[in-house]
Parts: structure tokens; sequence; C-alpha cells
């Protein structure tokens, strides 16, 4: 028996581009669960605006899930970096016990002289509950309670470090380079399909990757009348690409940018996700049509407005900004 | 029936929805009543026929179905929309079976029922 529990206990070691693939899928899974949280409250805002016909059960079901949620983006996160899980747990039970308390066991009007609503107190009860919900949303709450949005940006919090590990740079055996005007960029490509990837240098028609490549031509037609120099900085960068999916990260000091996307056409599938760690300074290259939210350890950006042609101007922008200090590839 | 107004009879024991209801389909000129108890909402259709009858299915006392079975059995001209919850789709289900015009999930905007009571008012028309 206790043979068997030690062989359990031995984790076969996997190989670096499968423990990468692991962690990028577990990755992936938090902001889908990110994301469906977002989807929800947003969801319950148009409710709220929009004039519509719900009733009590339509906000304790929005409630529920926004937990059982909250709970897959805490398991998510501590998978990714198990150190310090522990607080992000205790930050859940109390984000759980204040809904439950306030809009689950006790309803409306009990829990009402407890969290009051500042600026709006709409007549019908079902609407207040919404309302109520949605300040717990986004916060601040009585007591210092966390609002959904302070876990969510704990979370994000949590995994940086996760996206700012910079071994991976050693693992690429493809390389984009990208010279521009004021910069060049090198970037570390990592495939996370079964599709091998050409190694050495690359050109970005080897490279089939949506997301990456309606970020290149963005790039390309910010710089196309820049006019080339020698002697400029190297922005490292690595990318970890799919047909419809790109992981791209800033691995220098003083550029730590991670972009999570997909960008399928599947409009219930498809988002861009971004953190940029301080004191980076996010305004200066987002798209407009982006949610940014303000964590302690950076900014917080996505975008949800999927429809095909808002998601290619959003890359192209990103491209833009990003990588857009180039006038052609593979020029050394 | 052509340009006749319709009496539509609105049953939800969640008050906001004929409060909302009530002011949104009157505006084009249609009779509407709501209750929040069915009792009263049945005991109200023996008395004066209604051309819809729009309920919600789970109620405390007396269910939608019951409601469906009701007014069915004392008129065979009167259509029936159900409005469902989340956890009730199954019930909608049966409610269409037993002889449902539609049903409507909340949450719904009042333009959508509205849109449910226009062909409702085709067939009575036809």
């Amino acid at each position: 028996m206790k043979k068997l529990f030690e062989r359990l206990q031995k984790h076969p070691k996997l190989n670096p581009l499968t423990e990468a693939r692991l962690t990028l899928a577990r990755l992936r899974k938090l902001l889908e669960n990110a994301r469906v949280i977002m989807n929800l409250l947003a969801d319950g805002d148009e409710k709220l605006k929009e004039e519509y016909i719900f009733d009590r059960h339509y906000v304790t079901s929005l409630v529920d899930q926004v937990i059982e949620r909250s709970g897959m983006l805490v398991f998510d996160a501590v998978v990714l970096a198990p150190e310090g899980g522990k607080t992000l747990y205790l930050i859940h039970d109390e984000l759980k016990a204040f809904a439950v308390d306030q809009f689950i066991k006790n309803g409306d009007e009990t829990g009402a002289g407890r969290f009051p609503l500042q600026e709006t107190n709409p007549d019908e009860p079902e609407l207040r509950l919404l309302a109520r919900v949605l300040a717990w949303a986004t916060g601040p709450l009585p007591n210092g309670s966390p609002s959904v949005m302070d876990f969510i940006r704990r979370i994000f919090d949590h995994i940086v470090p996760v996206l700012r590990d910079g071994h991976y740079l050693k693992m690429a055996k493809s390389r984009l380079e990208l010279n521009g005007a004021s910069a060049k960029h090198e970037i570390g490509v990592i495939g996370i399909e079964s599709e091998p990837i050409k190694e050495g240098l690359v050109f970005i028609n080897d490279l089939e990757c949506r997301p990456l490549g309606m970020m290149l031509i963005g790039a390309g037609q910010e710089n196309s009348e820049n006019k080339w120099q020698k002697q400029q900085p190297t922005t490292k960068w690595i990318a970890f690409i799919g047909k419809e999916q790109l992981s791209l990260r800033g691995m220098d000091a003083d550029n730590k940018i991670y972009l999570e996307a997909a960008f399928s056409g599947h409009l219930d599938s498809d988002f861009i996700f971004i953190f940029i760690e301080n004191p980076m300074d996010p305004k200066t290259f987002l798209p407009p049509s982006f949610h940014v939210e303000k964590t302690d350890l950076g900014t917080l950006a996505w975008s949800y407005d999927v429809s095909g042609q808002n998601m290619e101007n959003s890359f192209t922008q990103l491209g833009a900004h990003l990588l857009g200090s180039f006038c052609g590839e593979n020029i050394s | 029936m052509e340009n006749k107004q319709l009496r539509i009879m609105v049953i939800d024991d969640e008050n906001i929805v004929g409060k909302r209801l009530k002011p949104a389909l009157e505006k084009t000129g249609d009779t509407v009543e709501t209750f929040e108890d069915a009792k009263k909402a049945l005991e109200r259709f023996n008395e004066q026929s209604f051309d819809i009858v729009v309920t919600d299915i789970r109620m405390d006392e007396i269910d939608g179905i019951e409601v469906l079975e009701h007014v069915l059995a004392h008129s065979n001209k009167t259509k029936v929309i159900i409005i469902t919850g989340y956890a009730t789709v199954e019930v909608a289900r049966e409610a269409l079976a037993k002889g449902a015009f539609d049903f409507i999930a909340k949450p719904f905007k009042p333009n959508d029922l509205r849109i449910v009571i226009e062909k409702a008012a085709k067939q009575l028309r036809a």
C-alpha cells in the first residue's frame, strides 16, 4: 500500500512543451470562466437598463452562476500558481457568504438596510434586487467586503508570475524578426497544436495564426512609410500560436504586456484579454472598445466586441501599437 | 375580428410582470387586466371572456397548466400564452402539448410578448 501511494505521488516528468501546453490550456479555462462571469454581469446590466421583464429567479440564478464560476476561477488560478492559493479561497468564501446573505437567504428587503443603493432605487423589488447584485459586482461594498471585480482583479494579480515566466524563450525553436523604424521585435514562436512549425528564422507566411496575422497587418500598415534604420533596441516577445489562438507575452522589463486571444469567427469563443503590468500606460495602445480594470499589479483589459470587423480592427490596432515599429520582416 | 381590440388577461404572481406589461400592452389600444392571484383570475375569466390569456407557469396555488386547462375547457377561442422561467422549459413543452398557443421565456421585453400576441391575434381573425 505504501509503495502504491509513493508511486501515485511521483508525477511523471512532462516534457517542457507538454507542460507549456497544459499551462496554456488551464489559462484558457481561467479566461473562459472570467468571461462567463463578465457576460453574466453584462446580461444583468442589460436587463436592468432595457426594461426587461424578469423574476427573482433570474436574479438569484445569476448570483448562483457567478458564485459557481468564481469557484472555478479560484481552482484554475491555484492550479496555475499554487502559492498563496489559500488567500484566494478565503476571498471567494467571503464573496460567496456576502452574496448568499444579501441576495439568496435574505432576499430583497432584509438585506437592503445593510447594503443600501446610493444612486438608483427602482420601485419593483426584483429591479432593486438586480441593482444591488450589480452593485455587488462592481463595488465598493460596505465593511470592505470584496466585490466580484475585486475578486477578479486578485485572481489576475495572482497569476501574473505565470504570465511573466521567461523560461519559455529558451524553448522556442522558431523565431520571427520584425525590424522597424524605431524598434526591432524578436518573437520566439511556440506552436500549441500538433502541426510542427519550421525551426529557426521564420516568415509571417510560415505561421498559421489568424490573430497574429491580423496584428502583423496592423503593424505593417502603421510603419509602411517609416524608413528603416540600423541600431535599434530589440523588444523580445514569446508567442504561443494555434490556427485561431494567440498568447503573446512581452519579455522585457519595460514591456510587460500579456495578450491572450482567440479569433475563430465563432462569436461564443472569440475574445481578447490583455494584462499590462505597472507602470506601463495602456491608454496609449488599447482600442477604445476595451473594458479596463486597474489591479494592484497592472491593468486588466478585455474585449468581447467580437463581431468579425471589430475583432479585426482591434487586432490591427493592437498590432500597430505593440509591434508597429517595423517596416519589414527578417531584415538584419 | 379585423381591427378589433383584444381583451388580454395577464396572470403572474410576481408583481413586476403585470405592472410592466399592462401599460406596454395597452399602448396599442388593447384592454389588459392583470392578476397576481390565479384563482381570482379564473373567477374573472368565468364572468368575462378574453381573447388572450398570458400566464406564468410556476405559481403557488394554481399553476399555469391548471390555468391553461381551465381556460381551454371554457373557451375554444381563447389563446393561452405561457410565461416560463429558467427552470420550467420542460413544463412549457407540456403546456404546448396541452394546447397552449406559444410560450415566452423570462427575461423578455414587452415587445417580445407583443409579437407573440400579434401572431395569436392573426389566428383569432382567421
